[in-house]
């Protein structure tokens, strides 16, 4: 955790210097996680990839321009990925929440076998059950238990207050938890 | 069942994500920074004064949360909000030393921080009695516990070979264990002079202290058996040895009954409201 955060201060640094590089460097390092992030929120392999790649290209256009102040790098970009997922769910606002085949299929390229566990079980919560969570309730599994954000942040950025992100978190996990078990019980 | 779900979820941070997205994406921002470049101008002198300050920050910023902890905590004392994190860099330290002769030195080194702990609870104003003495304890506590494996250390090293290239890394061992026991003897001294009633704690491990003393005699002395001129020096090592013993005995049995002796008198004055 250390290290990381050191590493993103040396970036944020050498990007700030004008190294256009490094901003290269980071997309290497943060696109897999943004996109992760969107996937996992929004349900749809497309819109993730949209909110990455758009990610990188508004982060870029603040900081070739300097008309942003950036203190912390990785919360930037999340910054601005949260801003385009939230447009996408306004602009999505009636539409049904896809469970996804396509994210199946993206999750479940063969490589090696414990990767091929990971995506199956990936797959198989995903499918079943944070697809059909409010999306309230995923976005603050996604951030707790995929972004590994701490409390802290995730009651910042949602507004809420520690233990309310505590009392909300348990109860996602236990919705989540009925939902991935139900179709299995009705078998 | 819960922990099952978390642990599925967790497992999601490590999903795939397809390297075609990836390849695409990293072109598209390849397409954008060669459209737009990163503004020229004044930027890169700004830059020539942004790289160090920002290296400085970061280097800080490690510095603080993980080296820098352990720095400022190195004078905390018992009672102090940084002395657990000054215990673990010592543990991190003991853990690190892997011969009995460098676990010894360590030890004996983290026995002799106890002691000065002490004494410096022991000079330091501001502290009522019951709050000295109970930090004074959790020094004691604390040396007294170095002390125990010490002595376990130095039964290891007894019954271990007794190579010649062992000796020097014996000697160092002998004379750490020497640096603490003579600190200690001087603790008993500076206490009997400045807070009788708190030096009671003091003299606790005393016994523990005499022990130590023999077992490292011991083992000093079985180390002066050889051949040559190293048993010679060796021998003339164990003799010197056994005479600062001697002296030092001599000493803290001195100290010890003027300590006794004091808080005897003020035993006396107290009941008689003196």
């Amino acid at each position: 955790m250390i290290v990381e955060g050191l590493k993103e201060t040396l970036l944020l640094a050498r990007i700030q210097s004008g190294d256009e590089s490094a901003f290269v460097e980071a997309y290497g390092h943060f696109a897999p996680k943004i996109y992760r992030h969107a996937l996992f929120r929004t349900s749809s392999p497309q819109t993730a990839e949209d909110v990455m790649s758009e990610t990188f290209a508004r982060a870029w256009g603040v900081v070739r321009a300097r008309s942003g102040e950036i203190r912390h790098l990785k919360a930037f970009l999340y910054r601005i990925a949260d801003n385009l997922i939230i447009d996408h769910y306004r602009s999505n606002a009636r539409a049904p929440v896809p469970i996804d085949e396509d994210l199946e299929a993206t999750l479940s390229s063969p490589s090696d076998p414990q990767r091929d566990l990971d995506r199956t079980l990936a797959s198989d919560l995903l499918a079943e059950g944070l697809a059909r969570l409010r999306p309230e309730t995923r976005d603050l599994l996604v951030m707790r238990y995929i972004d590994d954000l701490p409390i802290g942040h995730i009651a910042e950025r949602t507004g809420k207050k520690k233990n309310a992100v505590y009392v909300a978190l348990h109860r996602a996990v236990k919705e989540l938890q009925q939902l991935c078990a139900g179709p299995r019980s009705e078998n | 069942m819960r922990r099952t779900t978390l642990r599925k979820l967790k497992a999601l941070r490590h999903a795939p994500v397809p390297p075609e997205v990836l390849e695409a994406g990293r072109r598209k921002l390849d397409v954008i920074m060669a459209e737009f470049p990163m503004a020229p101008g004044g930027f890169r002198f700004r830059a020539i004064l942004w790289k160090p300050a920002m290296y400085a920050a970061a280097v800080a910023v490690f510095v603080a949360t993980t080296g820098g902890a352990a720095y400022a905590a190195q004078d905390a004392l018992p009672g102090d909000a940084l002395y657990t994190v000054k215990l673990a860099a010592e543990d991190v330290q003991e853990r690190l030393a892997l011969s009995p002769e460098r676990k010894f030195v360590v030890q004996a080194a983290h026995a002799a921080k106890r002691l000065e702990e002490t004494h410096v609870l022991l000079q330091r104003a501001g502290l009522d009695r019951k709050e000295r003495t109970a930090r004074v304890r959790k020094a004691i506590s604390g040396y007294e516990d170095r002390l125990a494996k010490l002595d376990a250390i130095a039964a290891k090293m007894a019954d271990g070979p007794d190579a010649p290239h062992e000796r020097e890394g014996r000697l160092k061992a002998v004379q750490a264990a020497e640096r603490v026991l003579d600190r200690h003897v001087d603790l008993v001294a500076s206490a009997t002079a400045s807070e009788p009633e708190t030096a009671e704690s003091v003299l606790e491990p005393i016994e523990g202290s005499v022990k130590f003393e023999q077992d490292v005699f011991l083992f000093a002395d079985r180390s002066a058996h050889g051949d040559g001129k190293e048993a010679d020096d060796a021998a003339g090592a164990s003799r010197e040895l056994d005479e600062r013993r001697k002296e030092r005995g001599e000493r803290l049995i001195d100290h010890v009954e003027r300590l006794r002796e004091g808080l005897r008198h003020r035993s006396v004055e107290a009941v008689h409201g003196m």
